[in-house]
């Protein structure tokens, strides 16, 4: 039997799926969706 | 059902088992929710304490040094994973930490102008190199002093001098050892790190060093990413955003040490052909040991300078002032999620479970590679002003 994947059919890294969201973090505040975030 | 598809295997180090053990359950959007919601909340509650311990001892006049919310979203995360325990329904979620700690490190280009990137990155390089070379030689003498095998050893020396976790687990790939070998050296860098968190502040504050020096200090001697990261903000927020720039520049060096380990091993004749195999094309495998989101972080860090221009179209490019701080601050959120990952997956009990000789070759080196790269920052610091 085989083990099941825990890999999904579009198989990307950590650093990409990173790279993704800070990617998109990126654009929305480039274009002022979001003006600020507090900390 | 269709919420399995297409989301990211984000569980790389939690549990800490070696590489081909426990095939992990299949994530999916909603079972990775109940995991980050802890991760917030844990976080969440240690910057609560943060601020609630500065108003009230300021409003009573009370002396009290400030505590970073680092420490306390760590120590819950703690008390937690080492009483109660994470339930199963967290566990996904909860190893999320190190896919935010990648966010956050590229986010952090936000807080970082190219110039001060090269310049301490160099300064920094130049330090790793000095510091692995030492350590290597070290970590191999005591290895042989304490009747480790070669592999355990080298992947000691790896762990201590490179990148922690994600190095031992290309090292091993690399060298053929034995899945025990690489969860006993796994476990000793774990335990270390975990010890070196509340270690290197004390010793820095003890020193009176400054934030850029001491960041540098725990970015060059902390092993793992997450823990080097944590040491750094536990001294202060700057002192953390220094820290990730120097263990930043020790991540990128990850392939070519494997690269040489793997060389080093074909001639020796112990490596498998699989593993000989792999080194036909030298370009592909330092591209594919390459931690990628480095490249995330200095397009930021480009983009943050462009925006500082005094050029107008360049400045255009680039991110205002403003946007730099929200970005700055969203890399703030994401390192409190792995903080809040980094105590909750820290198992007291499997730290100390290991045998005694490893640990102890591992703590030797540790405390040798500190020192060293102690007077290495300080030295550096002494002559480049850091």
């Amino acid at each position: 039997m085989s083990t099941p994947s825990t890999r999904s059919p579009i198989s990307l890294s950590t650093d990409t799926w990173a790279i993704l969201l800070a990617a998109a973090l990126g654009l929305i505040i480039r274009f002022s969706l979001l003006k600020s975030i507090a900390w | 059902m269709a919420t399995s598809t297409n989301l990211p295997d984000l569980r790389t180090e939690y549990p800490p088992h070696p590489p081909g053990r426990d095939p992990a359950e299949p994530s999916t959007l909603l079972g990775l929710l109940p995991g980050i919601g802890l991760l917030l909340v844990v976080g969440y509650a240690g910057k609560f304490v943060e601020r609630f311990l500065n108003t009230w001892t300021k409003a009573h006049h009370i002396t009290f040094p400030n505590i970073e919310y680092v420490l306390w979203a760590i120590l819950f995360g703690i008390l937690i994973a080492n009483t109660v325990g994470v339930a199963r329904i967290f566990r996904a979620g909860v190893a999320t930490y190190d896919f935010w700690l990648k966010v956050g490190i590229i986010l952090l280009g936000a807080r970082f102008i190219l110039g001060d990137v090269l310049k301490l990155g160099g300064i920094s390089l130049l330090l790793v190199f000095i510091a692995f070379a030492f350590s290597l030689t070290f970590m191999t003498w005591l290895g042989r002093t304490f009747n480790l095998g070669p592999k355990l050893t080298t992947l000691l020396a790896v762990g201590s001098s490179v990148c922690g976790v994600s190095a031992i687990i290309a090292t091993q790939g690399a060298i053929d050892a034995d899945e025990e070998d690489s969860s006993t050296a796994i476990a000793a860098i774990l335990a270390l790190g975990a010890l070196s968190l509340f270690t290197f502040p004390l010793i820095g504050h003890a020193l009176h060093m400054s934030d850029h020096a001491y960041g540098i200090w725990a970015g060059l001697a902390v092993d793992n990413t997450a823990e080097a990261t944590a040491a750094g903000a536990l001294y202060s927020d700057a002192a953390g955003k220094f820290a990730v720039l120097a263990k930043t520049c020790r991540n990128a060096l990850i392939g070519f040490v494997v690269l040489g380990y793997a060389i080093l091993w074909v001639r020796k004749g112990l490596a498998s052909r699989a593993a000989a195999k792999q080194l036909d094309n030298k370009a592909a495998f330092l591209w594919q040991k390459f931690p990628k989101f480095v490249l995330g972080f200095l397009v930021i860090s480009l983009l943050a300078t462009l925006g500082a221009s005094s050029n107008p179209q360049l400045a255009t490019l680039g991110f205002t002032k403003p946007q730099l701080l929200a970005l700055g601050n969203l890399s703030r959120w994401a390192f409190l999620l792995t903080f809040a990952g980094v105590g909750l997956r820290t198992n007291l009990k499997d730290l100390f479970k290991q045998g005694a000789r490893p640990f102890i070759v591992g703590a030797l080196g540790e405390v040798a590679i500190a020192a060293i790269t102690l007077l290495l920052v300080l030295g550096a610091d002494h002559l480049y002003h850091l």
